[in-house]
């Protein structure tokens, strides 16, 4: 799918009209109508009034001129509810399939963004953006455009009869300068309104997302509030929050109050009702016209608070269509080449080379000039101190992101030529931090292949060494997991991951600690079979395990972003220090040194 | 009365309340409090403002009479539209300081109701907090509290509609009866309007809001997990779902708008429509033999007629708001009126500065009735003591750890803190004494440092990185884009697992507790930087009752007895050579940690290699 590139916020709002131009014109036609036929039953029942006249013609005693007004008016009120049906319906199909496609438009160009996107932005943010602001700018749309082209036609169309009235009679369009100077006026103190309401309905909502954040945010932590028994420091906190929200909500409300195109209405109609009275009086109009003066001012009536209110939805979707045109509009520094190489070898070897990678630009390197061959098919061990760079550098072979400066090869390809679907297809990677669908465990595992088979699935969870605690669950593989897979152990949500995996069948598998909170039982049929799996594979696993080193073809050592060492173990524990230190301290590995661990168990 | 029911009830769907309107009305009136004053003062002005409202019709209605005397007079036509003038502009005024003095009420009501919920969720028990789905609090605090003061606004509105209402009908009557009983007409279609948005309406709007609601939770559900789409290479099939559910989505929001788009030509087609009739009639009644009804009148009749429609319908239509309003008053009160169950008792006294070390007596703990999760379980940690609690996942240790911060009540036995019953003293003092690391890191937003200062509030900036120094997270702190100023968001995603689990540490510490209890504390950090931070607790907390909770059997190193937990049951404790001399449970467990950690491949070669090189360091570590 192309991506459609907006180029202003206004062009974004009404590019829900312009799919539909032909609609468009019907429906903006039919709501200047619409209108019409409602200034214009003011101007019949004026014409009706003076009609009334005693008449013998037939038995109600009314001429059938006022008879027929008074159909004409009926009349008028069906056009009327035919033709705002009419308008309503044109409206709901544009701004609505727009409201739809907007949305899903959105997700999908922010889902395909990279990682570097994903970690930037707060989700929840980017949530509320899809949800609200979308639904703001079709409520800018619908209602809102809607009716203001309703309100000002009428107000044009009633001004226009106003003048009119003069003008029929010949004489002096006062009554069109009352209007002259009323309308404008009466446009301009609501325009007025409408934006010193703005801003401060603005801070408002953002007063308001603030506090449903700190809401949020405090609830999700609540043991640790308890633990430190801060429930006073936060409840002062949220009372700045909440105070600061009434004093805009405070504020917002004032505004409406005092509301001066009111008055000028007001005023308007006291002139107009002045000037036709005293022409009735002298017999120059006719009680008729009066009627017709006063009733055309009063249907103004209705729409006086609609205005502004609605001339506020419209900015306001105009802030919310910015926001999302800009969001839109991010440009992706991971970008798909346009020819991806066919033909790699996943299991040549992996080399980093002068590989350097920060996460962001104000962000300091998280990968400093870093330099790795990984041989074809060997099990490597990654180990190193927190924020090492560790999960990094799996994110990059996974192609998650680029590296900032350097290359990374897998057989000689540099990844950057490949697709990033070729290379999600052939790596595959169990994530520090497992994150589960709410789905049940079986669509969980299935996630890791498309259209993938029952029995692979039971298969993939029996590697992982998964099928035992599935069993015991309340529906076995149907047991849909809670918020955030809370409800299972790490260790049981570490198998569901694993087996994920398993069933993607990755020609390289990175593990990024995904067995440090399984038992060691576990772990050691886990890792039977995942030998089993990977035989002739390259893998490279994060662990904390010391049987793993022992075990494994190549030690990596990273700490800071840099490689310390690299070698296997019998190396590493003759050359490096920094091993040394890490061996020493490692589970398991006192009892069979003989020096005393810090401490010691006993 | 019919409107008791409302619409709502003829839905069959509206969600059941527990409480009867009269007992949510008295709640409501009750958490007025000091609002009551002023929102009874404007009350009061918008009665007012509807009284003028309600008659300015007339005024011009006169007006018409009089300029068809050919014997008036122009200063007549004058006094009138000052009359007029002067009565819009007191309804104007007398509405206006009406929103005036109600904005700030309303705003202040809902402030004081959103902190009073708020406060009383911050200490609800836990237990309820853990039953919670996600956001369902958050809607407490924040739109039933707008949607209540939504309620409160329509019983103030309530008043002068009525008023307004009433009053235009007795004009109406005034003028002619036969044109107020015309009126009636649009009685019908308010009717049909309310019973068309109470049935077939409510069930749309909540079908639709439904829909949206599942189209919101599968975008957040796809934005948490997006690497996990794309590590899979299924965005395609993530987006597929979601047009699906969107597609849906808008089948009942297209269906919804049509309903509220037939509302808005019903209104105003009905309101000329009657226009119409009660100028048929009105002219009736103005010209024949008889007549009845001057032309002023005909003219005031149209004009009371949308005064009469309107307010009819707005009151009709508030029905379905006030019951949501209703169902919210009824959700906080359940918030308000719970009291929790793990509170201070009346006469709790502070811990006393000398009680130290934890007792279990008896205890048995169940999270949900029916499946105990701690049995009978008794032991003695003495002051100054440390002590470790091993076990399988599930055996119960994260629970002791809940229970020893009084984050729960067991349902037998009790627990002391020195000999002073956990239940006779003030939660206050016991979360000032005992503290922690919990097995799950949670931080906020905010700086690195704000976090690890959220421990102690007045520890200075040097004091936390003095801390951070001494155990080895300030230089995995000083590698963030602005070091401890770095801000974290969404619980810190910008970090590595092993610094946020290093910022919680620090946080702990920084609080200094008398009693330290760790949770996996270590459990994603490297050996190297365990060791690290279990040095600085050596360091910081030697001599201090200590709990460490781990399944990592080198994390327990300093312990000095150990507890083996199974199942919730305490199935041994004593110290380490004690129960491996024993042969139980500890001892197998130890066994297959090192015989699946170690066992086997070694050769005795490599460990006397390993063990040759270890004593070099050692040795150059020690100059
Ligand atoms: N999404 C992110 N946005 C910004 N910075 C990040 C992000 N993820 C990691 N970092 C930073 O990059 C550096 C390397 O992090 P990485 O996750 O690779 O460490 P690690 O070696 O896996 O550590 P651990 O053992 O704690 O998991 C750290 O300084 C970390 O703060
Ligand atoms: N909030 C909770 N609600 C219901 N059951 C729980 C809750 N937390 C833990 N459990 C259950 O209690 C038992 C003990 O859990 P826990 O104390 O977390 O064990 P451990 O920390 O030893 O792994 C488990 O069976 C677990 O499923
Ligand atoms: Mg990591
Ligand atoms: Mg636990």
């Amino acid at each position: 799918m192309a991506r459609t590139v907006y180029k202003s916020a206004t062009a974004y709002q009404l590019s829900a009209f312009r799919r539909y131009p032909g609609l468009t014109v019907i429906a903006v036609v039919l709501a200047l109508l619409a209108s019409l036929l409602t200034t214009l039953a003011s101007w019949v029942l004026g014409d009706a009034i003076d009609a009334l006249q005693f008449s013998a013609d037939n038995n109600l005693g009314m001429t059938p001129e006022f008879i027929g007004y008074c159909w004409l008016i009926l009349g008028i009120a069906l056009l009327l509810f035919v033709t705002i049906i009419v308008v309503g319906y044109a409206f709901a199909i544009m701004t609505l399939r727009w409201e739809r496609d907007a949305r899903q438009e959105f997700f999908e160009v922010i889902q395909r963004n990279s990682m570097t996107f994903h970690d930037q932005v707060d989700s929840k943010q980017m949530l509320a953006v899809a949800m609200q602001d979308i639904r703001w700018v079709r409520f800018s749309l619908n209602p809102a455009l809607r009716n203001i082209i309703t309100s000002i036609g009428s107000l044009i169309i009633a001004s226009v009869l106003l003048a009119l009235i003069d003008f029929q009679y010949g004489l002096f369009p006062v009554l069109g300068i009352i209007v002259a100077i009323g309308a404008p006026l009466y446009l301009f103190l609501a325009y007025r309104y409408a934006v010193a309401v703005e801003p401060v309905r603005r801070t408002r909502s953002e007063q308001n997302e603030k506090l449903t954040e700190i809401t949020q945010e405090v609830f999700r932590g609540v043991e640790v509030v308890r633990a430190f028994g801060t429930e006073r420091f936060e409840s002062e906190k949220f009372t700045k929050v909440s105070k600061e929200y009434e004093r805009l909500m405070t504020r917002e409300g004032r505004l409406a109050a005092f509301y001066l195109p009111n008055l000028v209405l007001t005023a308007t109609t006291a002139a107009a009702f002045l000037y036709c009275a005293n022409q009735v009086l002298t017999g120059v109009f006719t009680v008729g016209t009066l009627v017709k003066a006063m009733a055309l001012l009063g249907s103004l009536d209705a729409f006086s608070f609609m205005l502004p209110r609605f001339l506020l939805v419209i900015r306001g979707g105009h802030v919310n269509a910015q926001r999302i045109v800009d969001i839109l509009a991010w440009k992706d520094p991971l970008k798909e080449p346009s020819e991806s190489v066919k033909t790699i070898d996943w299991n040549g070897d992996i080399i980093f080379e002068n590989v350097s990678f920060s996460y962001g630009s104000d962000a300091p390197n998280a990968l400093k000039k870093l330099n790795l061959t990984i041989p074809a098919g060997s099990r490597v061990a990654l180990i190193g101190g927190p924020g090492g760079g560790k999960s990094t550098i799996l994110k990059l072979l996974l192609r998650l992101y680029d590296p900032t400066e350097g290359r990374v090869l897998v057989g000689g390809v540099n990844l950057r030529d490949v697709s990033t679907r070729n290379v999600r297809d052939a790596v595959g990677l169990v994530e520090q931090n497992i994150f589960l669908f709410k789905m049940s465990v079986h669509d969980n595992i299935a996630f890791g292949k498309q259209d993938a088979a029952d029995d692979e699935i039971f298969e993939a969870a029996a590697k992982a060494q998964a099928t035992e605690f599935i069993n015991e669950l309340p529906k076995g593989f149907e047991t849909v997991i809670g918020e955030r897979g809370m409800t299972l152990s790490g260790g049981q949500r570490q198998r569901l991951a694993i087996a994920r995996t398993l069933l993607q069948d990755p020609r390289i598998l990175l593990l990024d600690d995904s067995v440090s909170a399984i038992d060691v039982h576990t772990e050691y049929l886990l890792r039977k079979a995942l030998e089993e799996v990977m035989r002739g594979r390259t893998s490279i696993t994060v662990t904390q395990r010391l049987r793993t080193l022992l075990e494994v073809d190549l030690i990596i050592i990273v700490d800071k972003g840099s490689i310390v060492a690299t070698g296997t173990h019998d190396q590493l524990i003759k050359t490096s220090e920094h091993y040394q230190h890490i061996f020493e301290r490692l589970p398991g590995a006192v009892s069979y040194t003989g020096t005393k661990n810090s401490g010691g168990a006993n | 009365m019919a409107g008791h029911r409302g619409p709502g009830s003829l839905a069959g769907v509206r969600e059941k309340r527990s409480r009867s309107m009269r007992v949510l009305l008295r709640a409501m009136f009750k958490h007025l409090g000091k609002f009551k004053r002023i929102i009874a003062i404007a009350a009061v002005l918008s009665v007012l403002a509807s009284i003028f409202m309600a008659v300015d019709p007339l005024v011009l209605s006169w007006g018409v009479d009089l300029v068809l005397d050919p014997s008036s007079a122009f200063s007549a036509i004058l006094l009138l539209c000052v009359l007029y003038l002067v009565l819009k502009l007191t309804s104007w005024i007398l509405g206006s300081l009406n929103t005036w003095i109600l904005s700030g009420a309303q705003a202040g009501f809902v402030q004081s109701l959103q902190q009073s919920v708020y406060d009383k969720l911050l200490r609800a028990d836990l237990s309820y907090h853990k039953a919670q789905k996600s956001g369902d609090v958050t809607s407490r605090v924040i739109s039933d509290t707008d949607s209540l003061s939504a309620g409160i606004q329509i019983i103030i509105d309530l008043s002068s509609q009525i008023l307004l209402l009433v009053a235009t009908f007795i004009l109406m009557w005034l003028t002619s009866p036969l044109v107020a009983l015309t009126a009636l007409l649009v009685v019908p279609v308010v009717l049909l309007i309310v019973v068309l948005f109470g049935t077939v309406g409510q069930r749309i709007m909540l079908a639709t809001q439904r829909a949206i609601g599942i189209v919101s939770g599968q975008i957040a559900e796809s934005l948490s997990g997006v690497h996990i789409a794309k590590a899979f290479n299924r965005e395609s099939e993530t987006a597929a779902t979601l047009s699906k559910l969107n597609q849906e989505a808008y089948r009942h929001g297209f269906k919804f708008m049509m309903l509220m788009t037939l509302m808005q030509p019903l209104v105003r087609a009905t309101g000329i429509a009657a226009m119409s009739a009660v100028l048929f009639v009105g002219g009736g009644l103005a010209v024949g033999a008889a007549s009845t009804l001057t032309l002023g009148q005909v003219f005031l009749g149209t004009i009371l007629i949308q005064r009469f429609f309107m307010p009819l319908l707005s009151l009709s239509m508030n029905a379905t708001q006030f019951q949501a309003s209703l169902a919210s008053m009824d959700r906080l009160m359940d918030v308000l009126e719970t009291e929790p169950t793990v509170r201070d008792a009346l006469d709790a006294v502070p811990l006393s500065e000398n009680s130290d070390g934890v007792v279990f007596r008896n205890v048995s703990f169940s999270y949900l009735e029916g499946s105990e999760v701690l049995r009978n379980i008794n032991f003695t940690i003495a002051p100054g003591e440390t002590v470790a609690v091993v076990g399988h996942t599930g055996a119960g240790k994260t629970t002791i750890a809940a229970l020893i911060n009084r984050f729960y009540d067991p349902q037998s036995g009790q627990i002391l803190i020195g000999n002073q019953d956990m239940k006779s003293i003030t939660r206050e003092s016991l979360h000032n004494t005992v503290s922690l690391i919990a097995q799950e890191p949670y931080l906020f937003n905010g700086t690195v440092m704000e976090n690890i200062r959220y421990g102690k509030p007045s520890a200075t900036d040097e004091e936390i990185k003095t801390l951070s120094r001494l155990m080895g997270a300030d230089e995995y702190i000083e590698v963030l884009p602005q070091g401890y100023d770095t801000l974290l968001f969404e619980e810190g995603k910008n970090l590595s697992a092993g610094q946020i689990q290093m910022i919680s540490i620090a946080r702990t510490m920084l609080a200094n507790p008398r009693i330290l209890i760790l949770d996996e504390a270590t459990s994603r950090l490297d050996a190297y930087s365990e060791s690290l931070v279990q040095s600085a607790q050596e360091k910081l907390f030697a001599g201090r009752t200590t709990v460490v909770i781990a399944h990592r059997l080198t994390t327990i190193a300093n312990a000095s007895r150990i507890l083996v937990f199974e199942h919730g049951k305490l199935l041994e404790h004593g110290t380490h050579t004690e129960l491996l001399a024993k042969g139980g449970r500890y001892k197998v467990l130890y066994d297959t940690y090192y015989h699946h950690q170690t066992a086997g491949e070694i050769t005795e070669e490599a460990v006397a290699r390993a063990r040759d090189e270890l004593r070099k360091i050692g040795s150059q570590a020690s100059v």
